[in-house]
């Protein structure tokens, strides 16, 4: 029997699938990590300019968002 | 453009440019879930890396990213002080900070820096307590939630 767990998220849930999400993210050498960021840019830059949004490095930049 | 911030990183390496990766790719580096669309970094201002770190962005078509879209030639001279150089290359966006907050320097972000290993060579982050401790002085609500993920990933990494 499947069992639909219809709860709205809570902060702790998000809390919990974000811990889960750097378990697996420590898992990987640095090299993938960089990697996956690459891919994870480029999908969100392509999605920017599918709905026509200036991307951040066209965006006037702010005097620093370091570090 | 497409960003290639792995290949970025490569060339500044491949270059011989000293310096500390900082901001979100260091982050990302250190295992915390975020996405960034540019590389930071720290570099050593001595003349000779400056000297470096020009040939690769001259590689890399660099020009500098200044208000209302203009481009600018590169500039030894703010690759020299203390100030931020931002730059647009072929491979993405790429900031050269003479140094950062607290006056943070080469010198200084070395000794708070872990070294890592990417594409097998030492390359040398600042470290994720310390990326969180500069956040955190930042009031911007997204500053804010950038530093509660950085804590979040140090205390996993502590268990």
């Amino acid at each position: 029997m499947s069992v639909i767990d219809d709860r709205p998220s809570t902060k702790q849930d998000a809390h919990q699938a974000r811990d889960e999400l750097i378990t697996w993210l420590l898992t990987l050498s640095v090299d993938e990590r960089l990697a996956l960021n690459d891919a994870a840019a480029q999908a969100a830059l392509a999605l920017r300019e599918a709905f026509g949004v200036a991307s951040p490095s066209e965006a006037t930049p702010p005097p620093s968002d370091t570090p | 453009m497409s960003p290639n911030l792995v290949e970025l990183l490569r060339r500044l390496q491949a270059g011989g440019v000293d310096f500390v990766l900082v901001g979100g790719l260091a982050a990302v580096a250190q295992g915390a879930p975020v996405t960034t669309f540019d590389v930071e970094i720290v570099h050593d201002r001595a003349p000779e890396n400056v000297d470096r770190l020009l040939t690769v962005l001259s590689d890399l078509k660099a020009v500098v990213r200044a208000p209302g879209q203009r481009r600018l030639p590169r500039q030894r001279e703010a690759l020299l002080g203390a100030g931020h150089s931002l730059f647009t290359t072929e491979l993405g966006p790429l900031d050269c900070l003479g140094s950062i907050e607290d006056g943070m320097t080469y010198e200084s972000a070395r000794q708070r820096a872990a070294v890592v290993s990417f594409a097998g060579r030492p390359l040398a982050v600042l470290e994720l307590s310390a990326l969180v401790e500069l956040k955190e002085k930042w009031p911007d609500a997204e500053s804010k939630l950038r530093a509660s993920v950085l804590r979040q990933t140090l205390a996993r990494r502590a268990r």
